[in-house]
């Protein structure tokens, strides 16, 4: 029998699997969240243990009780559960503002000796973002959540979303022609 | 419409970016073009953001975070591994009387632990490698067990403060992390281990017919279950553990209860010695390289009294196994090893 190479599903899919009892899916949906979700979880609650424990909880917890949830989205359904657990533990209950965070708490990848000068070009402009775009960048995009998912994430109304990415996609355009011509 | 609420629309298309995302071709992606409204320029750039956002984190750091986390929730998902609480109500009254008695008739008081974990009933875990593969096991104290199939450990999720105990079923090599102030014990059906930090694999399976011992470094005392049995009847009135070391195996047979010992058969360089793979020896006495031999393995070399110290060699020994080394020092000299019991004799009229 060939062997699933489970890096080509999609989270989607990969929850499937996990609900047909597949642990080594389970695994690889693991590694492939925990990062953001931890640089996530920190944003909302900067304390370590915290955040790890309340990771822990949400993937055994997920694993445990895999028949009965129902779960169209794995990717929303981590990062709603992280940020509701976390606001628990946080005493006043409310989320950091994004472009509050360091430096080093990268949000994207942005990798930037990588691929072609149009690649580069683009890389460089998305590291000069404010850190809350890039955030709804990676959401949209990475995450593939909906406006109003994004909304209920970042605890924002869902007009402010479109207007934003609005902001954000026409803002990169403008850099993009000043620099290509 | 115009070009900028275009090209806001076409990056806001759930179809366009899973279309991208599935990395379409350049013919595909060129005829997409053609089609498509707005300027090449504007649709490259689209088409260039989202394969630069939706690139998977490469963020490094949190991957000690990860795996740690992940251990975790391994052992609460992974089925095999259960907290039996009822279980370990009969495993602690087990163990309580069993080391009662033990302790009480062997004399051992000032190690005596007789607060034995019965109050944190639910802190021992119960684990059993149902996979066809060996599976690591990490105790509190750093020690670690590897499981092999079907062996099964229970072990506490934190170890008293006196002792550190744990119960094996099947086969399994310990790696015991050294602390003398608390002698780590694994109980089996048939046999107790008491060691306090080395290195040494446990066969005590049900089907097995013995229990075995096998010692990679270190000292390790292994106990006849049935003298403590009967140490607790009065029946005998001292018990005596075998004292097993590096390169030897303890067998307990399970028919007679009778235990003896042995060299293995490919004898290891023990763990302090690892280092020296070679040994040059020039003009040098048997005795000599006998001794060295001795601490490089933990192996006892008895010489035949009709050698003298003028029985001298020149040789280099690498990395062949104990037993071709002694063939190599033997057979120029025209003498002969032979193993008995856990020592190696060289005997025979040295020709030199």
């Amino acid at each position: 029998m060939p062997q699933k190479i489970y890096t080509k599903y999609s989270p989607d899919e990969l929850w499937e699997l996990c609900i047909s009892n597949d642990h080594k899916a389970f695994k690889e949906l693991y590694d492939r969240e925990f990062k953001y979700l931890f640089a996530f979880g920190l944003k909302i609650y900067p304390h370590k243990p915290d955040v790890k424990d309340a990771l822990q909880e949400i993937f055994t917890d997920l694993w445990v009780n895999k028949s009965t949830r129902k779960i169209n989205h794995i990717r929303f359904y981590l990062l709603k559960s992280l940020k509701y657990k976390l606001l628990k533990c946080k005493p006043d209950g409310k989320i950091i503002e994004i472009n509050a965070l360091s430096k080093e708490d990268q949000i994207l990848p942005l990798v930037v000796n990588d691929g072609d000068s149009k690649a580069k070009e683009i890389q460089k402009i998305l590291s000069q973002l404010p850190k809350s775009q890039q955030e709804i960048l990676h959401l949209k995009y990475y995450q593939g959540l909906s406006n109003t998912q994004i909304a209920e994430i970042l605890g924002i109304k869902y007009q402010s979303v479109s207007n934003r990415l609005h902001r954000i996609l026409n803002g990169f355009r403008k850099k993009s022609k000043k620099i290509s011509v | 419409m115009d070009q900028e609420s275009n090209f806001d629309s076409l990056l806001n298309n759930d179809f366009f970016i899973e279309w991208i995302k599935t990395h379409p071709s350049e013919s595909e992606w060129q005829a997409f073009k053609a089609k498509h409204p707005l300027p090449d320029e504007d649709l490259e750039l689209a088409r260039s953001i989202i394969v630069q956002v939706t690139k998977p984190p490469s963020n490094e750091g949190q991957d000690y975070f990860q795996a740690e986390v992940w251990k975790n929730i391994e052992k609460a998902t992974i089925p095999k591994y259960k907290s039996r609480l009822k279980v370990f109500g009969f495993l602690a009254i087990g163990l309580l009387a069993l080391l009662f008695i033990f302790f009480k008739y062997t004399q051992q008081s000032p190690q005596v632990d007789t607060n034995i974990a019965l109050k944190k009933a639910d802190q021992w875990i119960e684990y059993t490698n149902t996979s066809d593969s060996n599976w690591p096991v990490d105790l509190s104290d750093g020690s670690q067990v590897i499981l092999e199939p079907q062996a099964k450990l229970k072990y506490p999720r934190h170890f008293s403060k006196k002792t550190r105990k744990v119960q094996l079923t099947g086969h399994a090599f310990f790696d015991i992390a050294h602390d003398t102030l608390k002698p780590f014990y694994v109980y089996t059906n048939e046999a107790l281990i008491r060691v306090l930090g080395t290195s040494f694999y446990v066969k005590a399976g049900e089907s097995d017919k013995d229990v075995q011992v096998i010692v990679k470094t270190g000292k390790v005392a292994v106990y006849n279950g049935k003298d403590v049995v009967e140490y607790r009847a009065k029946k005998i009135d001292r018990i005596e553990p075998l004292v097993v070391t590096a390169n030897q195996i303890a067998t307990l047979e399970k028919s007679n209860l009778k235990f003896h010992k042995r060299l293995v058969s490919t004898p290891m360089l023990t763990k302090s010695l690892e280092s020296i793979k070679k040994i040059h020896f020039e003009n040098t006495t048997i005795h000599e390289i006998a001794l060295a031999l001795e601490k490089a393995y933990g192996v006892e070399i008895v010489i035949d009294e009709r050698i003298k110290s003028d029985c001298r060699l020149t040789t280099t020994l690498t990395d062949q196994p104990l037993f071709e080394k002694l063939k190599l020092i033997c057979d120029p000299l025209g003498l002969e090893y032979l193993e008995k019991d856990v020592r190696i004799y060289i005997i025979g009229n040295c020709k030199i």
